[in-house]
């Protein structure tokens, strides 16, 4: 077991009737944030549903912050603060009554944080929540997370449905955390852009299956889009990482997941005239990787 | 990793707090079930035999509905309004959660019913008009009702599927009338409801007995399904 992990899991199954999570094997080292990418239906929700203890594997092994889970669930949920897209506050009541509600479970309250959120969220405590706009209502639930410092952060879909200033406002908050080297951050989303800003470490998860999972930098550095002109009798040399290349007229292009300069040299040896050599968007990244998975092909 | 000493609440207290959310969140609605069964207890203790049994009407029907808002509003609702994963994100256990909504809804009930059950017996024994030999009969069929939101609440944690609880709560409610029927011909129990003391033989016993361990075995049987459930969201 690596002491240096907030979220090890090892060979993780789960299966429903039309669904299943299978061989999953993910680690998140402490003060990594880590961002979990997938198309809708994926697995995403599953998998950190599984992490908090709600969900139990068919096989397989979960551990959190040191602690077994799910028989340990209640010790490490006292250091989880977990969300999700589906997480609803009871309408009929305030913030300020789920503020004293959390508190009340929680002795590690930070009031002084709490009172900071609010002001810095734009928030009412007095405000009922069936009174508040979507926006409020995710940054109220992020305020009772948060506000108890928890050393592992666990949002699902945390920035969907927000319009661009609340979720600008969440992701400078959750910067602002990150702050914390201790505090370690595993966040699902489909937005590749809140992950690119935010995450060190990226999962790709597609159909139940974990893809792909590295550093951000390696993904970014690894991947390119090579535009060049080829002569009338180019054929494209066999090049490792090669996951898809387009041959119209003179010009051509090819996307690689291994990038480094002697695939340009290889190119430029067959007569190829390199007109650029472009950095993927994660998105475009992200794409790849699960059309890559989907057609079985791990070049 | 800096590791500090924190006192955290313990078990009892965390599921505790956890009722004591559930009670504050209905407090109004309690509180109008609460003047309903005023209502039903002045009626009773009016010195006339058709504001009885309006009262007594009137009572059943309370119990009824609180049973019912106590059901949906504590529990089905948690799933439906979702805010079940604001509640599991807490450190808490599922059956700790059980626990609480059990604690909760059958403690409150029984506030009701022991407060309308308790004003059954006073004004039977105070008034002349009527006959003490009916209290079995109210007994019993106030244990009923008992039951019946018991295994209401039963069905509603183990399947967390309203259109069940909604069967098995009409079912409860629409089968009322039938009981009292049907005890007040029943041997043992009809012979004696004209008495002017109440007659608590072996079948009035029995029957309430009867009433008090399906009780107990749908409580345990509720806890111990919730404590075997293995996904919760």
């Amino acid at each position: 077991m690596n002491d240096q992990a907030a979220v090890q899991i090892h060979g993780v199954n789960k299966s429903y009737p039309h669904f299943s999570l299978s061989g999953i094997n993910l680690d998140v080292s402490r003060g990594s944030i880590m961002g979990f990418i997938g198309p809708n239906g994926a697995g995403k929700s599953t998998t950190l549903r599984i992490i908090m203890g709600l969900v139990r594997p068919d096989s397989g092994t979960v551990s959190v912050l040191g602690r077994d889970i799910p028989r340990e669930q209640v010790s490490a949920k006292w250091r989880i603060g977990f969300a999700s897209e589906d997480m609803r506050l009871y309408q009929a009541a305030t913030l300020a009554w789920h503020m004293a509600f959390v508190q009340s479970l929680y002795t590690d309250w930070d009031a002084d944080y709490a009172a900071r959120l609010v002001k810095l969220f734009d928030l009412r405590t007095d405000q009922k929540i069936k009174g508040m706009s979507h926006g409020q209502r995710v940054k109220s639930g992020l305020l009772l997370i948060l506000a108890r410092r928890p050393q592992l952060l666990i949002l699902d879909e945390p920035t969907t449905g927000l319009d661009p200033v609340a979720r600008r406002e969440v992701l400078n908050e959750l910067m602002e955390v990150l702050a914390d080297d201790d505090r370690t951050i595993l966040f699902s989303s489909h937005n590749t852009k809140d992950v690119e800003q935010l995450s060190d470490t990226i999962t790709f998860i597609d159909r139940g299956r974990i893809i792909s999972s590295q550093d951000k930098e390696v993904f970014m550095e690894s991947w390119r889009r090579i535009r060049f002109e080829a002569p009338a009798d180019f054929r494209l040399p066999d090049l490792p990482g090669t996951t898809e290349s387009h041959v119209k007229g003179r010009f051509a292009s090819l996307v690689t997941c291994r990038f480094n300069p002697d695939l340009t040299d290889r190119l430029q040896q067959c007569g190829a005239r390199i007109h650029a050599v472009e950095r993927l968007t994660l998105e475009e990244i992200f794409v790849a990787e699960v059309m890559r998975s989907r057609e079985g092909g791990q070049s | 990793m800096t590791s500090k000493t924190i006192e955290r609440p313990g078990f009892g207290l965390i599921t505790w707090r956890l009722a004591a959310k559930d009670f504050w969140l209905i407090r109004w609605p309690l509180l109008g079930y609460v003047t309903l069964a005023m209502l039903s207890l002045i009626l009773i203790s009016i010195e006339s035999r058709i504001a009885f049994h309006a009262g007594l009407v009137l009572m059943v029907s309370a119990l009824a509905v609180v049973g019912a808002h106590l059901v949906f509003a504590s529990t089905l609702h948690e799933r439906t309004n979702q805010t079940l994963p604001f509640m599991l994100s807490l450190p808490i256990s599922f059956p700790q959660y059980a626990l609480s909504k059990l604690l909760f809804t059958v403690g409150t009930f029984s506030l009701f019913w022991l407060a309308l059950a308790a004003s059954v017996f006073a004004v039977v024994h105070a008034q002349e008009f009527l006959s003490a030999g009916m209290l079995p009969y109210y007994l019993i069929v106030l244990g009923y009702l008992a039951v019946a939101f018991v295994l209401t609440l039963a069905v509603a944690m183990m399947t967390e599927s309203v259109a069940w609880t909604i069967v098995i709560m009409s079912t409860g409610n629409m089968s009322i009338s039938l009981v009292m029927i049907t005890l007040a011909g029943y041997p043992g129990i009809t012979e004696y409801m004209a008495d002017a003391r109440a007659v608590w033989n072996s079948t009035a016993i029995g029957l309430l007995s009867l009433e008090a361990l399906l009780i107990v075995f749908l409580v345990s049987l509720t806890i111990f399904v919730q404590s075997r459930k293995s996904d919760f969201l």
